[in-house]
């Protein structure tokens, strides 16, 4: 007589030799999923300090202005910055511009004060927000004469980084940034959110830089298969308020290339 | 190539929306012509051959056909 | 087996089965969404999610293809290999998850349908490290559901066990695309070498597995026949055990015979419900029983007892003192054979 232990499923029980495999089995998925799971968490990439305040809706009153981006100038902690402002979902928020331009009537944006309400986006550098409510953004528009806006030349430069889309880069994702958030990226920037170059420092990202064509205009079609890349740029630099803009020369595609020495760089320097 | 790909992914969901089509027949008529063993089911196995049958439905189909 | 099908058939071993994998799943998410809290408190939600089930699907991947070499090398694994269609079912569920996320996330609320926006956003098709990684997880995706949609009995029986089977062995695919998915997107992420590592690990050990176990399978496979004779000297009595079976190869088939009540037998290999060895079953109260999910088969004529219909063919041996001859001409699925009787039982 055969006394080898045979397995069949849809018995009742299993013998004893079966049972112990299951719980060998069992038991050590489990721990190989503890020790993955905490090997993990230690070594994942850290996330940047950025957020989004979703839910709460914040008004802020100040100049509107249309260079180098659609944003609203106010004063903060003291320092006069602009708040560039985007619309819902992955697109701008040129609807709403256009109707403070029909709402203000003659009167130029250095003549108004506005009221805009919104959802904030920020990290320790810079505010943006988002028009969430569309037209019902617009609260309050009042007389205000304001003095002329300083752009400061800061001369030709060639800039190493990586093309973000801001909304997402400082705070409505995290990570934004390489290339898990490329495809988002690339929907936001061909939905008219403005281009941004980020600068990193080390592992930290230190200095930004709106990216637009030698006239100032907008530049989204054109460097969209070059964002979540290390690249480099290069172009006359400008700084207005708290932001610099980086005007690319033309034609874009010889302004650009794929930095692969800093990418090689950055990787040495991790290690 | 961008357009290649946008016909693909809209072939795609027709045939997916061909395949909701069929599959909630086959479901309800469809599979006890083929299997003996669908009759009398209980609705939850219904439900649970589905969505096999949407991503199936022209290699069932052709079965039932081939039936006939 | 079931005469008529229902949704899920539970049972008590099925039921202890699917507790572990839940156990699994919930331990996962909760070490992850927790260590995510204190040590990593400013990833967004979302983030979490997609990384969660993502890692989940992967690392279930890894037990499930690991069943099936671990089977071959040591049978008392068959438990786990018993249910492994939930564990695959749970699987596919966790990379639905990771994948309709993903699209929400970063493809939705935007000028493109989000599902387009998959393949369009990213052009660079011919560059490797900028290649749209997304893309290699949505086939996979597919295969997993068509797995996953097909693991039922009634699928089994309608597209037929060598179609079903060919179309579950699609898994290796899915797991090739899923690699290049990681290693092209997530990994490109991160800066640490340890999760490169573990990546290749996961391989290494997957495809050690299959090779020792192939190894292990190899010697069963060589023909003892020329396609030309009629019969052919398979085995002696000795070598079958009381109530089990030797596998030979005839005509590129795998033939078990059995040895039960001073008898012989010969049946295709072959288990009509998932292409389970037969040969390494057992006579359990007269009938053949498949060692996978227990499925049973009388040795004289390879059918099914009542009220079940499965059938598998049925081979003509002869024995010569103690040597057992088969002819390798297989007979029609459930052609009933006389035994051959052993005289000294």
């Amino acid at each position: 007589m055969d006394n080898e232990e045979f397995y069949i499923g849809w018995q009742e029980g299993a013998s004893i030799g079966f049972k112990k495999a299951r719980k060998w089995f069992f038991i050590s998925s489990v721990l190989l999923l503890v020790i993955f799971g905490v090997t993990y968490l230690l070594v994942e990439e850290k996330f940047v300090d950025s957020y989004f305040d979703y839910g709460n809706l914040t008004e802020i009153q100040g100049q509107v202005v249309e260079y180098p981006v659609f944003g609203i100038r106010t004063e903060r902690e003291g320092q006069v910055i602009t708040v560039p402002l985007v619309g819902f979902g992955k697109f701008d928020a040129l609807p709403v511009l256009n109707e403070l331009k029909k709402q203000s009537r003659e009167k130029k944006f250095n003549e108004i004060e506005v009221t805009l309400r919104g959802t904030l986006i920020y990290n320790k550098d810079k505010v943006w927000m988002e028009l969430t409510e569309g037209m019902e953004s617009i609260l309050l528009i009042e007389d205000r004469l304001f003095p002329p806006i300083k752009i400061e030349s800061v001369g030709s430069q060639m800039i190493s980084g990586e093309i973000v889309d801001p909304k997402c880069f400082f705070g409505v994702m995290n990570p934004a940034y390489n290339k898990i958030h490329r495809s988002c990226a690339i929907r936001c920037i061909s939905g008219g959110i403005p281009p941004v170059l980020a600068i990193r420092d080390g592992q930290e990202f230190s200095d930004y830089y709106f990216v637009t064509d030698e006239n100032g205009q907008p530049i989204n079609e054109a460097v969209q298969q070059f964002v979540g890349t290390p690249v480099k740029l290069s172009g006359t630099v400008e700084k207005v308020d708290d932001w610099k803009v980086i005007k690319v020369s033309s034609p874009f595609l010889s302004a650009v290339e794929y930095d692969y020495t800093s990418e090689m760089a950055d990787c040495l320097s991790y290690k | 190539m961008t357009d290649f790909i946008s016909i693909g992914v809209d072939a795609f969901f027709i045939y997916l929306l061909i395949g909701l089509v069929f599959s909630i027949w086959f479901a309800l008529a469809g599979a006890k012509k083929l299997d003996d063993g669908v009759a009398g089911t209980p609705w939850h196995f219904k439900l649970i051959i589905i969505p096999g049958a949407m991503l199936l439905w022209v290699f069932l189909l052709s079965k039932i056909i081939r039936k006939r | 087996m079931s005469v008529s099908y229902t949704s899920i058939l539970w049972n008590k071993q099925k039921k202890a089965y699917d507790i572990g994998v839940l156990i699994f799943v919930l331990s996962f998410t909760v070490l992850f969404f927790g260590g995510h809290a204190v040590l990593h408190p400013n990833a967004t939600f979302e983030t979490v999610l997609i990384r969660n089930f993502g890692l989940l699907a992967f690392l279930m991947l890894h037990l499930i293809l690991v069943i099936g070499p671990l089977t071959r090398l040591n049978p008392k694994f068959l438990i786990i290999l018993y249910n492994r269609r939930h564990l695959g079912v749970t699987m596919f569920i966790m990379a639905a998850i990771h994948g309709i996320f993903s699209i929400l996330n970063f493809h939705s609320l935007s000028n493109t349908n989000p599902l387009k926006s998959v393949f369009l956003s990213n052009l660079q098709y011919d560059s490797l490290i900028n290649f749209p990684f997304q893309v290699l997880g949505f086939f996979a995706l597919i295969l997993l559901a068509l797995m996953a949609t097909t693991s039922h009995d009634f699928w089994l029986k309608n597209l037929g066990p060598k179609v079903w089977k060919s179309l579950h062995m699609l898994v290796y695919l899915a797991y090739a695309l899923i690699i290049l998915h990681v290693v092209l997107g997530a990994l490109q992420n991160e800066t640490s070498p340890i999760l490169f590592g573990v990546v290749l690990l996961g391989f290494v050990i997957i495809a050690s597995l299959h090779v020792l176990s192939g190894l292990k399978e190899q010697p069963a496979d060589v023909a003892i026949d020329d396609a030309k004779s009629d019969f052919v000297r398979a085995c002696n009595t000795s070598e079958i055990k009381e109530n089990r079976a030797k596998i030979v190869t005839v005509s590129g088939e795998r033939v078990a015979i059995f040895k039960y009540n001073g008898k012989l037998s010969a049946v295709n290999n072959f288990c009509r419900h998932q292409g389970g060895p037969l040969g390494e079953g057992k006579i359990i109260d007269g009938c053949i029983t498949c060692p996978w999910h227990g499925y049973q088969y009388r040795p004289e004529d390879g059918q099914s007892p009542p009220p079940f219909t499965e059938k598998v063919e049925t081979y003509h041996l002869k024995l010569e003192g103690d040597q057992v001859w088969i002819d390798p001409k297989p007979l029609p699925e459930g052609t009933p054979v006389q035994p051959v009787t052993m005289n000294n039982g």
